[in-house]
């Protein structure tokens, strides 16, 4: 082996084995080899990091942190020991700690570039701008060079604004219309002279000829507009600067800050200059359209003018349609322009059709170019609705562009009719008829979808197919049949043609993302999660989709299924913690300055993000659920004290990143997701999160004084310095339950309404309806009392003790009774509720056996305690069980307890037995097709209902295995209960 | 009808409905942020006047001497707005931006069952100019073809002359 490594130098061949090891994943031996390396030489700085490296990923991470704080304290300078040291503490998120090394390191060696660099990154990491200041001030006394003034400037600018992340507005070309009036702002005149030096400094360095980048000419623009300099701006981008620039940075720059002056005229020049040359610039015309009212403003309206402004941008957007009609490839742009410009008269209430004619007509006009594309529908919606009554002479149209009567013959004609079938399903014009109507037209559909194959048989297996348009529109309109409705038959029926249809394309993911939310809202865990896996989820995706899946599971559940997916979820999560600090340190390594505030703006959004905290909120409850005693819940406790700390979460700053908008928007306005119904149930998520988190904060604190001693006379003196006395732990968790009782007050008080339903891209029902619904946390609460009244302090209490028993054993009753009522029934979605209801139990058992585990290992130590003390017959004026009496009304009433979490146990058992029982018989049919069992095509319609008769078995199988599920679970708990020995 | 502006990091959360295709790689976000620390300028995005996020582009540019070219990472289009002409007016920005960096060539990598886009790529004025074997992995592996375009800058058009022999992954630079 040392062979290998000859050609290096001593220290380095010394060491180089432990990296190799290392990167192998080796842990165990390269701490043994680096234990090897330092008995030769003990003060090889570099080995004992290794060391720690190692230790670290043997989970031995106080010990690392120890050997990490002397090294720190030897103040390093060698490269390898500063690198090492560094991933260790980005690995135990201690991103201070490495400005710490890296501090004491320069001021060993303050000329030292690369200490100096990288000292900068570490405060890049846990954004400390000011220091980054001063470090990038020395870094350019030892070398002048560009890079670092900017670091300079863009930190003492980052140092000046309340939130970086506001100036993201700032640097976005073009910038966004409706941000024309920044939210940025300065702050206080100290900080606006920050600024202004930042400004006065760069200046310099223009007048000297200086600036190299396109970045930093960005950035010198940026610091103009955040003083509001816009001439200088402007003469900025007119001048030499502007060569450093993309033609389209320059020409978008000065039209923002144009419009910033409100100089109007020349923005309508400019851009009618740019739409010539660009005739499907998007933004362009917005802006064009704005200056053109701007310039109207106060003038009167007069079509026969021909001097008038608006006559003349009507004349300007026709040119642009005209030269379009001989182009070979046809833009939407100038089409588009038109529909926008008659929108934005009629928001200002003018006369639209005095000016540009029949609505019609410009609809139709467009139509004929572009009717035959996918995007047609997804363009006209905007518009649409502008002109009721021209909706459905312009729907009669699209049909009679269809021509011949019967299929289509052809793509153009198989697109044409899936723009047609979309446009109605838009516009909503089935939703007046009755459910035999829709159901004669949901057949159409599927009857249409199945001729219209043969159509797409060429089609790249991984391409789109048209004809899966219409399977798609069948598939909205069977869930909205089912909204209305509330029969099952309908969203069974809509699985179903999702599934054959997906056989045909099986790339689809429009169908895949129904396919996950049908077979959710029937409590289809299995057939979801084979759609999740489909869609492959991965990195981000697991914040913005995983609400799909991952909170449908736990309802139902679903356990083997949702443990997978929240371990995914959480290494994704906290890798990219820790990741996301680098990856700011990239934007200045790189100079991409003007990025900056938008690589900070993300870090923020996915740290704070909701799904991720109640997810990992999520994992510790499960875990701790699912311990098998009160030994590994300690542990479990242990392990997760780091991760999850309430006052860690920021709750003003929590933020939604699901993303809705997967799906695509083919609904009626009334049926198209409304911002209020998001924010409705992001409150939903942040309420359960506060309770979760709470409830969790709670169980950690009862562990606590299962781990607290009984004083033991001895050390009168001593006893209450310990955090872990009877009295201490028992208040520390009463402060716990006061806070969650304090959080359900105002909600009990008013429960949150429930989330429409009616919304095909809406996000799921919240698990915490339910929750207030049979009132999961009133239970815990009593347990937690009850907990409290026994523990052995001043506090005790018998009587309450056994008031909050005979509350338990009400609630239960109570819960138990509600079960019954609702289990047993033939209805599919009582069934799934059946699930969920149920599943929730579970929780309250599991949660109660940790309970009981506290009362059993406060009692054993009790016991000892009393032993003891009749030994010694020593008097103790401490209020502790002193006396068997003491001891007895305990141990009784803690039996009590266990009983009757034994009956709890065993009365759900039987309710689950029976439900299991209920959907192994094959002979209930939960679910029947009630529309495609009378497709025209005989051979397809065999397939659709063999497809039927898997997704019914895939249902049944699904509602098997939860149940099972749930009672293996029961079963644990149920022997664990009976080992207690009081 | 779009608009293309560069790609913001926040975009990332949004472009779920377009990396859903099935020939769209979604990548951890440390290469994204890499891209957008890097090459600012050659990550752009198309969007709807909707608001609809339409396709993407992300690059870079690479190489020295004759081989500094720029380079399509990735290039995608919704299949909402297909057909639509998108995806050449995302490459004719790389380009463009490649021109202005006195590049040699621009080049891509393609898989060999992936006809539409090879179809557009060559319309675009692309050529194959080699076969990289089993550069795509999978069950089984797939071969890419490194298709090239000539810039201004290389005059006799030597970047694009096709090499016979079809070369493996790791003899493939930058």
């Amino acid at each position: 082996m040392a062979n290998r490594y000859a050609g290096f130098p001593y220290t380095e061949r010394r060491v180089r084995p432990i990296y190799d090891l290392l990167d192998n994943g080796n842990n165990k031996k390269a701490l043994q080899e680096a234990e090897k390396v330092l008995k030769k030489q003990p003060n090889l700085l570099c080995a004992k990091a290794l060391k720690c490296l190692a230790l670290l990923r043997l989970g031995r991470e106080s010990e690392s942190l120890e050997l990490l704080e002397v090294i720190k304290n030897e103040s390093p300078v060698d490269e390898s020991t500063l690198q090492a040291v560094t991933v260790c503490y980005r690995e135990v998120h201690q991103p201070q700690s490495i400005c710490e090394v890296y501090e004491k390191a320069s001021a060993k060696e303050p000329g030292n570039e690369d200490i100096l660099n990288n000292l900068f990154y570490a405060y890049v990491r846990v954004g400390d701008y000011a220091k980054q200041k001063l470090t990038a001030m020395s870094l350019c006394k030892i070398k002048p060079k560009n890079q670092y003034y900017f670091w300079t400037f863009i930190s003492t600018l980052f140092q000046n604004v309340e939130n970086v992340s506001d100036l993201i507005q700032l640097c976005t070309i073009p910038a966004s219309r409706n941000s024309a009036v920044c939210s940025f702002t300065a702050g206080d005149k100290v900080k606006s002279s920050g600024i202004a030096l930042v400004h006065r400094l760069m200046e310099k360095f223009v007048t000297d000829d200086k600036i190299e980048s396109e970045q930093e000419v960005l950035t010198y623009i940026l610091v103009l507009e955040m003083l509001e300099k816009y001439e200088e701006a402007l003469i900025a981008l007119n001048g030499p600067l502007s060569s450093k620039l993309e033609p389209s940075t320059v020409m978008n720059k000065k039209l923002d800050i144009l419009v910033k002056l409100k100089q109007w005229e020349q923005v309508h020049s400019q851009l009618e200059d740019m739409l010539f040359e660009e005739q499907d610039c998007w933004h362009c015309y917005l802006i064009y359209l704005d200056s053109v009212f701007e310039l109207g403003k106060d003038k009167p309206f007069d079509v026969k003018d021909e001097e008038n402004i608006y006559v003349k941008a009507k004349k300007f957007i026709d040119g642009m349609v005209s030269s379009q009609k001989d182009a070979q490839f046809k833009k939407r742009g100038p089409y588009l322009a038109r529909l926008e410009y008659y929108k934005a008269l009629t928001d200002q209430q003018l006369p639209a059709a005095e000016l540009l004619g029949e609505f019609i007509n410009i609809l139709k006009e467009y139509y004929t170019e572009f009717g035959a594309k996918d995007s047609c529908v997804h363009d006209l919606r905007r518009y649409i609705h502008l002109s009721e009554n021209d909706i459905l002479p312009f729907l009669t149209h699209t049909y009679q562009c269809l021509i011949q009567e019967g299929m289509p013959s052809n793509k153009t004609q198989l697109n044409l009719l899936v723009t047609n079938a979309a446009l109605c399903r838009v516009v909503g014009i089935k939703s007046m008829f009755g459910v035999n109507e829709k159901h004669k037209f949901i057949l159409d559909e599927i009857n249409r979808y199945i001729a219209c194959f043969h159509l797409c048989a060429d089609a790249v297996a991984t391409d789109p197919k048209s004809c899966d348009g219409l399977a798609l529109i069948a598939a909205h309109s069977l869930f909205e049949l089912w909204t209305d409705t509330e029969e099952s038959n309908y969203l069974f029926e809509a699985i179903v043609l999702c599934e054959y249809a997906l056989s045909q394309s099986p790339f689809n993911s429009q169908l895949k993302i129904l396919l996950l939310k049908f077979y959710h809202l029937l409590g289809g865990s299995e057939g979801a999660q084979v759609a999740y896996i489909a869609l492959d989820l991965k990195h981000m995706q697991l914040d913005t989709l995983g609400y799909l899946h991952l909170f449908p599971l736990i309802s139902s559940a679903s356990y083997v299924h949702a443990t997978h997916v929240l371990n995914t979820s959480i290494k994704f999560f906290t890798n990219n913690s820790k990741e996301s600090a680098d990856h700011v340190t990239f934007a200045y390594k790189y100079e991409a300055l003007t990025k900056i505030p938008e690589f900070i703006g993300i870090r923020e959004k996915m740290s704070n993000s909701t799904h991720y905290l109640l997810s990992t909120t999520e994992k510790m409850l499960c875990e701790m659920f699912s311990s098998p005693n009160y030994g590994s819940c300690v542990q479990m406790a242990k392990d997760m004290e780091i991760s999850l700390n309430l006052e860690r979460i920021k709750w003003n700053n929590l933020r939604d990143n699901r993303d809705f908008s997967v799906l695509w928007d083919i609904e009626a306005p009334d049926r198209r997701l409304t911002e209020e119904c998001i924010v409705q149930s992001h409150n939903h998520n942040l309420v359960l999160l506060r309770l979760r988190s709470l409830l969790l904060h709670c169980i950690v604190s009862c562990l606590n004084i299962g781990k607290s001693d009984p004083p033991s006379g001895r050390n009168e003196n001593e006893a209450p310095e310990s955090n872990f006395t009877f009295s201490k732990t028992r208040s520390k968790m009463m402060e716990f339950v006061i806070q969650l009782e304090e959080t359900m007050k105002p909600v009990k008080n008013s429960i949150p309404s429930p989330l429409s339903k009616r919304f095909i891209n809406g996000p799921p029902v919240s698990r915490l309806l339910l929750m207030l619904q049979v009132n999961y946390f009133d239970l815990i609460l009593n347990e937690l009392r009850f907990l409290s009244s026994l523990v052995p302090t001043e506090g005790s209490n018998r009587e309450k003790c056994q008031y909050q028993l005979d509350a338990m054993i009400l609630f239960v009753d109570e819960y138990l009774r509600y079960v019954r009522s609702i289990a047993g029934s033939s209805l599919i979605q009582l069934r799934n509720t059946v699930i969920q209801v149920c599943s929730l139990f579970v929780e309250l058992v599991c949660f109660s056996c940790i309970i009981a585990g506290v009362c059993e290992v406060m009692m054993t130590k009790a016991k000892q305690n009393l032993v003891k003390k009749n030994k010694k017959k020593k008097e103790n004026s401490q209020r502790i069980i002193d006396s068997p009496d003491e001891f007895e009304w305990r141990v009784s009433l803690i039996n009590k307890f266990t009983g009757f979490l034994v009956e709890v146990i065993k009365n759900l058992e039987s309710i689950l037995k029976s439900e299991e029982k209920l959907w192994s018989d094959k002979n209930t049919k939960l679910c029947e097709l009630v529309v495609s069992n009378n497709v025209d095509n005989k051979e397809e319609r065999d397939k659709i209902i063999a497809v039927s008769s898997t997704v019914l078995e895939n249902l049944y199988l699904s509602y098997i295995a939860n149940i099972t599920q749930m009672s293996t679970v029961l079963k644990v708990k149920l022997k664990y209960l009976s080992s207690l020995k009081m | 009808m779009c608009t293309l502006r560069p790609f913001a990091a926040a975009d990332l959360l949004k472009i779920n409905e377009i990396n859903l295709d099935p020939l769209t790689e979604t990548y951890g976000m440390q290469f994204y942020m890499q891209y957008l620390a890097h090459w600012p300028e050659y990550f752009q995005i198309a969007v709807a006047p909707n608001g609809d996020f339409m396709g993407y582009i992300m690059g870079k540019a690479e190489g020295r001497g004759s081989n500094w070219h720029g380079h399509v990472t990735a290039l995608t289009v919704s299949p909402k707005y297909r057909r639509l002409g998108v995806a050449a007016a995302l490459m004719k920005t790389l380009e463009d931006i490649s021109e202005r960096k006195n590049c040699y060539f621009v080049d891509l990598f393609v898989r060999v069952s992936n006809k539409n886009a090879i179809a557009m790529y060559e319309k675009l004025g692309y050529t194959v100019y080699r076969t990289v074997l089993e550069y795509y992995s999978g069950d089984p592996d797939e071969n890419a073809f490194d298709m090239r375009k000539a810039l201004s800058r290389d005059v006799e058009q030597k970047s694009v002359i096709p090499v016979e022999h079809p070369v493996r992954p790791e003899d493939v630079d930058g």
